[in-house]
């Protein structure tokens, strides 16, 4: 059972809303997937031309909500935008998530540090989104963020847990969970970030752009569960064998 | 929050019996990883992992190179007073005991100084027994400032004090403090500490706290062998290290290993019998098991050790040691002898250990370069 | 009743002065679940929507939960 903030999760996989066809196969995908916490994001609406309603199916299966705050290129607009998603969605979750850099998506890390400080005192359940920077997730964690989520490699890029040395450092140090977010391509991606020992994923792209989401969602599902699993049971490890070199230890026989 | 909310979450005995039940292959399978956590290191202080001594030397000995390369940094304590208001069964210095009593002033500080700088050291460790009005912040206070102009590093081993004054001794120049708990066991501790502050086990537990909240550079921990089980103790020493390194993360730690020593007379001042005795090879295995669960952590390993044992287990995980060491205020500048706070074992002079440091192929370091910008 | 130009997303509108936020929300059939309005930057809370009334010149953003990661 991972714990974050006021809520408990059985599941350990967190999902994304974007990049499907259509809300409907969004809603099966989550809903095969087990998750319970779905990211969203906020845009104006154009009135004459309005989105896929992808908040009612989400709502009524039950679905904890994490809107973000994507298109805030500071931590000025992230935090109008925090304030935007709690009013609308009536919930003070909240991924933050800064990204000047339209190309590569790279989170801003001095803006988001800000913004969190700023969040937090207003009452929010900070997530943030972030590089796997092991100081400035303890710095996240100290302004009161209630879990931080480095990412393992570029937004959309499922090019799996290329971070890992620093996610593991980032594990070893933190008091609060780890979710490992963007870049998890696959379900074996999503496994090795679990039995290195992070608390949850979080997956988009890897499902929602899959030929079969659906089924690719269940895939995602049955690998975090074996993930953790694994990390639960203690892996084996590999047997590093000592170097051979004259005995450290015999002088005990001699004194 | 603090470590007695860790503390009171473990149970000693359930501790005991963990560490006890680890098998050959909890050994093997902590050994085979590249980060343990603690129950590895449980694992690693078993008697189950006795056999595996030599592969876990290795090992030790090769993490210690990693991270801290061919050096061995030197540091010489520094006794500024004998007088204690605590009653503790084990120590030289208790207030039960009829020794000459003295605080050395000033000028005797300098005397000291000279003897010890002539020596080429340049990490000090202060120590006082422990009685708060007489050796307490109004000494600390006036001596800090004509010590530390002499010297690189400063660390004191003395009473448990307040976070406000370690903040005050952290702009006098203090750099390291040094508390250990002596054992993690409630009912032993009230049996071995009968009288003063020192009766207090919680506010010492919390002491670690207060000098990281203090920012105070680096914090010294450990248990004093054999006053209990010592694999329960020092299992509670590595929770603690590991519960301060993750609450305050900008902070340097230290272990030390002082064995209580089985001794001939029954009522000899400051001696009592260990209630479990560690065997050579079982310290080798304990500063062993602290390496491999934190690569980083500073092992401390002082006189208290015969030469034999220093020269040999110096390359296997420890990263820096006293040398030519008197336990008495006014030890270096007189030949008198006045009852010591224990017994040294290795009395060779700094010199001797220098070379012998050289001979085993490692950097003997006197300045730690750590603290070279904010000095 | 006066008519007064606010805008809705940057579309022009035409409506009567110190019409309800309510009421513009049913004038013009926007949605509301997952919704939330500011008028000039400033968010109002749904139990305020009946109290609000627009002037001249009032800009309002209207956002709502779409897709996203």
């Amino acid at each position: 059972m991972l714990t974050i903030g006021d809520k408990q999760f059985q599941s350990r996989l967190f999902t994304g809303t974007g990049k499907f066809s259509n809300s409907l196969v969004m809603a099966q995908a989550i809903k095969e997937s087990g998750s319970q916490l779905a990211t969203m994001a906020l845009k104006r609406v154009d009135v004459h031309n309005q989105d896929d309603d992808i908040l009612k199916p989400l709502v009524m299966s039950g679905v904890n909500l994490l809107p973000n705050t994507s298109g805030a290129k500071n931590s000025k607009d992230a935090i109008f935008a925090a304030h935007l998603a709690r009013e609308a969605l009536g919930t003070n979750w909240l991924k933050l998530e800064i990204h000047p850099d339209p190309k590569y998506l790279m989170p801003d890390p001095i803006e988001t540090l800000a913004a969190a400080e700023q969040l937090v005192k207003d009452g929010f359940i900070v997530l943030p989104y972030c590089h796997a920077d092991p100081v400035l997730c303890k710095r996240l964690e100290e302004v009161g963020c209630h879990a931080v989520m480095p990412l393992g490699a570029p937004i959309g890029s499922n090019k799996g847990v290329v971070s890992q040395d620093f996610l593991e450092i980032i594990i070893d140090q933190a008091k609060v969970p780890v979710v490992v977010d963007a870049g998890i391509g696959a379900p074996s991606h999503a496994a090795r970030a679990m039995e290195m020992g992070a608390d949850a994923v979080l997956v988009n792209t890897a499902i929602a752009a899959s030929m079969n989401p659906v089924a690719m969602a269940k895939a995602f599902k049955l690998a975090v569960e074996s993930g953790r699993l694994a990390f639960e049971s203690g892996l084996a490890g590999q047997v590093s064998h000592a170097v051979a070199s004259s005995p450290l230890t015999s002088f005990l026989d001699e004194i | 929050m603090s470590f007695v909310d860790v503390f009171n979450s473990l149970n000693w005995d359930d501790v005991s019996m963990s560490i006890y039940s680890k098998t050959a292959q909890d050994v093997e399978r902590a050994l085979a990883k590249s980060t343990r956590n603690l129950e590895d290191f449980k694992a690693l202080i078993s008697p189950a992992a006795e056999a595996y001594l030599e592969q876990m030397a290795q090992l030790s000995y090769t993490a210690t190179r990693k991270r801290f390369g061919n050096t061995m940094s030197l540091y010489i304590p520094l006794y500024l007073s004998n007088l204690c208001a605590n009653s503790c069964t084990y120590c030289g210095f208790s207030m039960d005991n009829r020794i000459k009593r003295r605080t050395l002033n000033q000028e005797e500080v300098r005397v000291e100084i000279e003897a010890i700088k002539a020596m080429k050291f340049d990490s000090v460790l202060l120590v006082t027994g422990e009685h708060e009005t007489k050796v307490g912040m109004n000494y600390f206070r006036e001596i800090l400032p004509v010590i530390k102009p002499h010297f690189n590093y400063l660390a004191m081993e003395v009473q448990p004090l307040d976070q406000v004054d370690y903040t005050e001794l952290k702009r006098l120049g203090l750099d390291a403090v040094m508390v250990y708990q002596e054992t993690y066991q409630r009912a032993t501790y009230a049996k071995h500490h009968l009288r003063g502050n020192k009766m207090d086990f919680e506010y010492r537990l919390e002491t670690p706290d207060r000098l990281a909240k203090a920012g105070i550079d680096k914090i010294g921990i450990g248990a004093l062998i054999g006053l209990d089980e010592w694999r329960a103790d020092c299992f509670y020493v590595a929770a603690h290290l590991d519960y301060l390194e993750r609450t305050y993360w900008q902070t340097r730690y230290s272990i030390s290993f002082p064995r209580l020593r089985p001794c001939e007379g029954n009522n000899t001042p400051g001696k009592v019998q260990p209630k479990s005795i560690m065997s050579d090879r079982q310290l080798v295995q304990l500063i062993c098991a602290y390496r491999l669960f934190n690569p980083e952590v500073e092992l401390s390993l002082s006189t208290r050790e015969s030469e034999v044992f220093r020269d040999n287990v110096l390359p296997l995980g420890i990263t820096t040691m006293s040398a030519a060491s008197k336990t008495q205020p006014g030890g270096y500048a007189s030949e008198e002898q006045e009852l010591e706070q224990f017994e040294i074992s290795d009395e060779r002079s700094a010199a001797l250990v220098e070379q012998m440091i050289k001979d085993r192929g490692f950097d003997p370091v006197w300045k730690d370069w750590h603290s070279g910008y904010s000095g | 009743m006066k008519s007064i130009q606010i805008t809705i997303n940057d579309q022009v509108k035409h409506v009567a002065d110190k019409t309800s936020l309510a009421h513009i929300i049913e004038l013009f059939s926007l949605p509301e679940l997952g919704c939330v309005f500011a008028i000039n930057n400033e968010i109002i809370p749904r139990s305020k929507w009946h109290e609000t009334r627009l002037n001249s010149g009032n800009s309002i953003s209207l956002f709502q939960a779409i897709a996203g990661g």
